[in-house]
C-alpha cells in the first residue's frame, strides 16, 4: 500500500455514506458497497472533526487537548487510523494548497 | 482557568 505522508495533506469526510451513533460509537454504512464499518468512540471523535476539510496536525491538537494521550503516540495511532480510513475511501486526501 | 480530559482508546476501524 502506498504511504501517505498524511501530515501534508487536507483530509475531509468522502461522502455515500450512513452514519450513527450506537452507544458512543460511530457506525456507518456504504450506500456504494453495503459494507458497515464501526469507527469507535475516538475514531468517531475523528470522523467528527473531518466534517470540514482540516489538516492532521490540527486533528492530533484537538485530540491532545481532549483525552489523556502523549502527542507522539497520539500521532502515531492517529495517522495509522487515516490511513485505514483512507484504504477503505472513508475520507478524500487533497494537497494542502489545492 | 484544567479541562478534564477522557480516556484514550487506540482508535481502530471495524469492518
Amino acid at each position: 500500500m502506498t504511504n501517505l505522508h498524511l501530515a501534508e495533506q487536507t483530509i475531509v469526510q468522502a461522502e455515500g455514506y450512513i452514519v450513527s451513533d450506537m452507544n458512543g460509537e460511530k457506525v456507518m454504512m456504504s450506500v456504494n458497497n453495503g459494507k458497515y464499518y464501526n469507527l469507535g468512540k475516538i475514531g468517531g471523535r475523528i470522523w467528527e472533526l473531518l466534517a470540514s476539510p482540516t489538516t492532521v496536525n490540527n486533528v492530533i491538537d484537538t485530540l491532545v487537548s481532549e483525552y489523556e494521550v502523549d502527542r507522539k503516540a497520539c500521532e502515531d495511532q492517529v495517522n495509522a487510523f487515516l490511513q485505514t480510513l483512507h484504504k477503505e475511501a472513508l475520507i478524500e486526501v487533497r494537497k494542502l494548497d489545492a | 482557568m484544567n479541562q478534564v480530559k477522557k480516556e484514550w482508546e487506540i482508535p481502530a476501524l471495524e469492518t
